[in-house]
């Protein structure tokens, strides 16, 4: 009796040290599993962060190209000023020199689109809202532009109802999203107009500029919005531009809380559209 | 005097020389130009390699100054390309670039027969000086 007693007792000893051995045993396994996550977690989040430096590392390396092409012309044709052939020729001094102030402003727009962007990604983009009609917003914009797109020999054309609602919104910012678009759209048209709409859908006021250029390829509608993006021919670099200005229309849009994006036939043209959300004073005071 | 004959020889071989200009830029291409013709020898240019390629094999080139930095065909890929056509195996060919070589990168350019290479910005008279030695060895 007394041995089987103790039998008993060693049963459930062994049961007891059973379970518990399994519990730990469950534990663990789940300790692993939550560790192999978070293996994975980090995996990923080294990952992104190389891929950021990368990105960072060819931003660096084409901005320096980008900014040393200028800087090359401006260099060599000022040296050339004071060669006697050009200081003997008053035509080739013209030359020279336009070359000089034309790279000149280059590099003094990229300068300022560069520090754009370096604001845009850190938040010290400085925005400064105001109340907009829409009237006011369409010719502040036709006496940026439209003399830009008559010179190319292009109509320009607006489309929008007198009875929009005003808004709030940092109006330069978005000025200089729609010069952007257009000037864009004055580069890569060689006829026809150039067509800026605004149509109010929802809480949203929605612009689209619409040009009948030379269109862009669809493989290309998503690689456009990224930095120093140029379609890839003797083309576009012909038509000049950094290929920072698409990135930096989409970052501002984007603090509108709205979106950005294009439509485009080979031949036909180019619709850019994008949307502003609707906000009063009380909203938000960015 | 021995020195002012010197000179006039070498600026009579130059005058002889037809250099090509490759760049997607047109004002650099317009000022290698420019720099060029000051020194009397004549001058074709190109916005890009496919271009340019298809002038070397129609013209008589020297030397051809080439970007590395192209979209499209890159230097790189132009100098691949003019070296597997036999009659421009020694063309000579300068390089402008915006980054400077390392070690290892100017051994490819010597294996690929590359006379020399100059960063951008450069100097007037620094890219005068070179592009005359190789005219003229």
């Amino acid at each position: 009796m007394l041995s089987r007693l103790s039998e008993y007792h060693e049963m459930i000893g062994f049961e007891k040290t059973e379970k518990a051995l399994l519990n730990i045993l469950e534990d663990m396994d789940e300790n692993n599993r939550a560790l192999k996550k978070t293996k994975g977690e980090l995996a990923n989040s080294v990952k992104k962060l190389r891929d950021l430096d990368k990105k960072k590392d060819e931003f660096l390396s084409i901005t320096a190209h980008e900014l040393k092409t200028p800087l090359t012309s401006i260099k060599g044709f000022t040296e050339l000023l004071k060669k006697p052939k050009a200081i003997k020729n008053k035509k080739i001094r013209t030359k020279y020199i336009d070359f000089i102030l034309a790279d000149t402003r280059r590099l003094e727009h990229l300068v300022e689109e560069t520090l754009d962007l370096t604001r845009l990604d850190l938040g010290t983009f400085k925005f400064s809202y105001e109340t907009v009609a829409i009237d006011t917003l369409i010719s502040d914009l036709k006496a940026l532009i439209d003399i830009a797109v008559r010179k190319k020999g292009l109509t320009p054309k607006y489309n929008f109802k007198k009875n929009l609602p005003d808004f709030y919104i940092d109006k330069q910012r978005l000025l200089q999203v729609l010069t952007n678009l257009i000037n864009n759209a004055i580069k890569y048209t060689e006829k026809g107009h150039i067509l800026t709409e605004v149509v109010k859908k929802g809480n949203y006021l929605h612009f689209s500029v619409t040009d009948t250029g030379v269109g862009i390829p669809k493989k290309e509608f998503n690689k456009i919005f990224g930095r120093f993006y140029q379609v890839d021919s003797s083309y576009t670099r012909k038509v000049g531009g950094s290929g920072l200005g698409l990135s930096i229309c989409k970052s501002i849009v984007e603090a509108f809380g709205g979106k950005i994006w294009v439509n485009s036939v080979i031949g036909k043209g180019t619709t850019f559209e994008f949307t502003v959300l609707l906000k009063t004073p009380t909203d938000n005071k960015n | 005097m021995e020195t002012f004959i010197n000179i006039l020889v070498i600026n009579y071989i130059i005058m002889k020389k037809t250099v090509l200009v490759v760049d997607d830029e047109p004002s650099i291409v317009e000022l290698e130009k420019s720099i060029l013709e000051s020194i009397g020898c004549s001058v074709i240019t190109a916005n890009n390699g496919t271009e340019a390629l298809k002038i070397l094999k129609k013209e008589k080139v020297s030397l051809v100054v080439l970007d590395m930095m192209m979209p499209g065909m890159s230097g790189r890929e132009v100098c691949e390309e003019i070296r597997k056509i036999s009659k421009l195996k020694k063309l000579k060919i300068v390089f402008v670039t915006v980054a400077k070589f390392s070690d290892a990168g100017q051994d490819v350019l010597k294996k690929m027969g590359v006379s020399d290479y100059i960063t951008k910005p450069f100097e007037v008279d620094d890219l005068i000086k070179r592009i005359k030695k190789h005219l003229v060895s």
